[in-house]
């Protein structure tokens, strides 16, 4: 039950961050953005009111991520042996109160976003006290209101590192809404105001991003504590793993102001390519808070000690190897495996080796895949483009040997199975996957034309990706565990690459999409080849 | 020119379900057990009259609940006193009465100040090793 509590723990806290985005990050693209200028037209005031509807969506997600999280997550987690909620007990400690204090501040901002759609007197100024708080009430939501030492100054720290991520994010969030509107009013050439749009969001951007980094820097140190800490550790990968999506954002942003740079004359080419641009950093930012919200679930690298690998067993699980060609037999391993519930018992080699094997087997579909899709990218071979079937054949292998303990081969049941996190979570992958094959397949043989459809597969990679990134067995930060993880991460990070990569290939105009599609394609592979050399022991 | 806003496309339906469906992090022990007395799997000449823990988090005591199993058996629950919420906020007491020779299996649940719960496990044996 702890388990299960703990997946819909992180993942509502991940909402409720997006929420926070959209609405407080959502007032300061307003007020610094989104400036009317001196007889501004119709698409600034369209805008406007797109913008006062996210934020109010935004505060309402935040609200009801945290009243889930008050009145259901955390009061069964905590259910006595009688089976009695202690819920009232519950909302009187200090992460209660807080989280009730979110929860009437966001609805008092969701409010307040509607009283400014009327245009009330004193309604702005109200919204901005009221994101404030909100701001500030995350000190108490935060891990550092649990740290013995320096908590103080870790609080604000987090809360500064928050401020930036919700203004870069959610200001990203309403750019996609405003780039929509822009192109759809006739672009460049009907609405230059637009241009003056991006260009003050870039600076926004950047101030957001230094809010980021700073207090991301000293929380690092405070959290990491050293080298050591950061390779070695779930928590130090975690930290490296938002580097890396921090640093593939920035390479968008960084595109998107070079293009901005080239002025009044290449409008029509910002507003052919600047969306596209923005639309794959949304997706970036996104993850990333999801990835920042399962980061608060591990224990701090500074303290974790005695179960922290060394660097050369890390390099160790990368090291290729041949990849397994047999698994044992599902009797053998049902013999030594332990039961499902007993999440604290320790895996066995056997355990160790079916898992190697059916990683290996993945990764023969997912490199096959990737060397296909490389040569369809080369236009020579056009009976490539039908790789996506090859996802039916993954699929199918997953569904069959995701838990030898689960339906269909083990004794436990497909529902009483789907309790636990961890075979939840690999039968979601797999709706995904078919999900994949389906979709991408109709788009590459023609029979599916629509806009929407060719934005399935990047959508459901971006997805998988995260999943991966933030998928976990029960007790990641210890050491054997760690180490079985920790090619995770570069995986999911590859997925989250190559799925923002192909969304470029779609979006972008046809003489921009070579690069973008030979980087997600090779991201494949390289997944594939990661999953090739997986091991576990 | 009309500004009316579309429908949300398939695209940003999609995108929801799939956030949806990108479920983070399972749990993992958040808070994690720096110190303990006795230690993980311990062999004690004489039956401890506490277990002590000592947490990387501020604990919210209150909420913390304990079972105790000798070998096979049934767990039983121990109760955490009151008295203990005057600690220090990250070491939880566990008094465990008079516990004859054997195998036993502490298990924990903990609740830390910042919202996150995680469960653990202590094991230790009373009298000779087996």
């Amino acid at each position: 039950m702890t388990l299960l509590a703990g997946f819909l723990d992180v993942l509502l806290r991940g909402f409720g961050t997006i929420g926070l985005a959209a609405a407080v990050g959502g007032l300061v693209y307003l007020r610094l953005v989104l400036r009317p200028p001196p007889g501004a037209g119709g698409l600034v005031a369209a805008a406007r009111g797109r913008a006062v509807t996210l934020i109010a969506a935004g505060a309402l997600l935040a609200a009801g991520a945290e009243l889930l999280l008050l009145l259901l997550v955390h009061p069964w987690a905590l259910a006595e042996e009688s089976g009695r909620w202690p819920l009232r007990e519950f909302l009187t400690t200090g992460f209660g109160l807080a989280g009730l204090g979110r929860v009437v501040l966001a609805l008092a901002l969701a409010a307040a976003a509607r009283w400014m759609r009327r245009g009330g007197d004193g309604a702005w100024a109200v919204a901005v006290c009221l994101g404030v708080l909100l701001m500030a009430n995350a000190a108490w939501l935060a891990h550092a209101v649990s740290r013995l030492h320096d908590r103080g100054p870790l609080m604000v720290g987090t809360v500064l590192h928050q401020l930036g991520a919700v203004v870069w994010v959610g200001g990203l969030l309403h750019l996609v809404g405003f780039a929509l509107l822009w192109r759809r009013a006739g672009g460049p050439a009907a609405e230059p105001l637009g241009l003056h749009v991006l260009a003050r969001f870039s600076a926004v951007a950047i101030a957001g991003l230094v809010l980021v980094v700073v207090p991301g820097i000293y929380l690092a140190f405070s959290y990491v504590g050293g080298w050591g800490g950061l390779v070695g550790t779930g928590y130090g990968v975690m930290v490296l793993t938002k580097v890396a999506l921090l640093g593939c954002a920035l390479v968008l942003g960084g595109l998107n102001f070079s293009i901005l740079r080239r002025g009044e004359s290449g409008a029509g080419a910002i507003a052919a390519r600047a969306p596209a641009f923005i639309e794959a950093e949304v997706g970036l930012g996104l993850t990333l808070l999801l990835a920042a919200a399962s980061l608060t679930s591990l224990p701090p690298s500074v303290d974790v000690v005695a179960d922290r690998a060394t660097p050369a067993e890390v390099a160790a699980r990368f090291r290729p190897a041949m990849p397994r060609l047999s698994s044992p037999p599902v009797g053998q391993l049902l013999a030594v495996a332990a039961p499902m519930d007993d999440t604290l018992a320790k895996r066995q080699p056997e355990e160790y080796a079916w898992s190697e094997y059916n990683h290996h087997a993945a990764g023969f579909f997912v490199f096959t895949m990737g060397v296909l899709a490389l040569l369809d990218q080369t236009g020579r071979a056009r009976w490539a483009r039908h790789w996506p079937l090859g996802f039916l054949g993954l699929a199918t292998f997953m569904f069959v040997r995701n838990d030898p303990r689960a339906w269909p081969l083990g004794p436990a049941g497909f529902w009483e199975s789907m309790v636990l996190p961890d075979v939840l979570q690999h039968r979601l992958a797999v709706v995904l996957v078919v999900a994949l094959a389906v979709f991408e397949w109709l788009v590459r043989s023609g029979r599916l034309t629509r806009p929407g459809g060719r934005l399935v597969f990047p959508l459901l990679c971006a997805s998988g990706g995260t999943m991966l990134l933030t998928h976990s067995h029960a007790m990641f930060n210890l050491k054997t565990e760690f180490l079985t993880e920790v090619s995770h991460a570069p995986m999911g990070l590859l997925g989250v690459v190559m799925a923002w990569g192909r969304w470029l290939e779609i979006r972008l105009p046809a003489a921009d999409r070579r690069i973008p599609g030979w980087i997600w394609a090779a991201c494949m592979a390289t997944i594939g080849l990661i999953l090739l050399v997986y091991r576990e022991s | 020119m009309a500004f009316a806003l579309r429908p949300a496309g398939t695209p940003v339906l999609l995108l929801a379900a799939c956030l949806t469906l990108a479920a983070p992090r399972a749990t993992s022990p958040h808070a994690i057990v720096l110190e303990s007395s006795p230690i993980h799997d311990a062999v004690l000449a004489s039956a401890p009259e506490l277990v002590t823990l000592r947490f990387n988090s501020r604990i919210e005591k209150r909420f913390t609940r304990v079972t105790l199993a000798l070998a096979d058996q049934a767990p039983v629950a121990v109760a955490v006193p009151a008295a203990d919420a005057d600690a220090a906020p990250d070491r939880i007491t566990i008094p465990l009465g008079s516990l004859g020779p054997g195998v036993y299996v502490l298990r924990y649940r903990v609740l830390a100040v910042d919202g996150h719960i995680t469960e653990g496990v202590l094991r230790f044996t009373v009298g000779p090793a087996r």
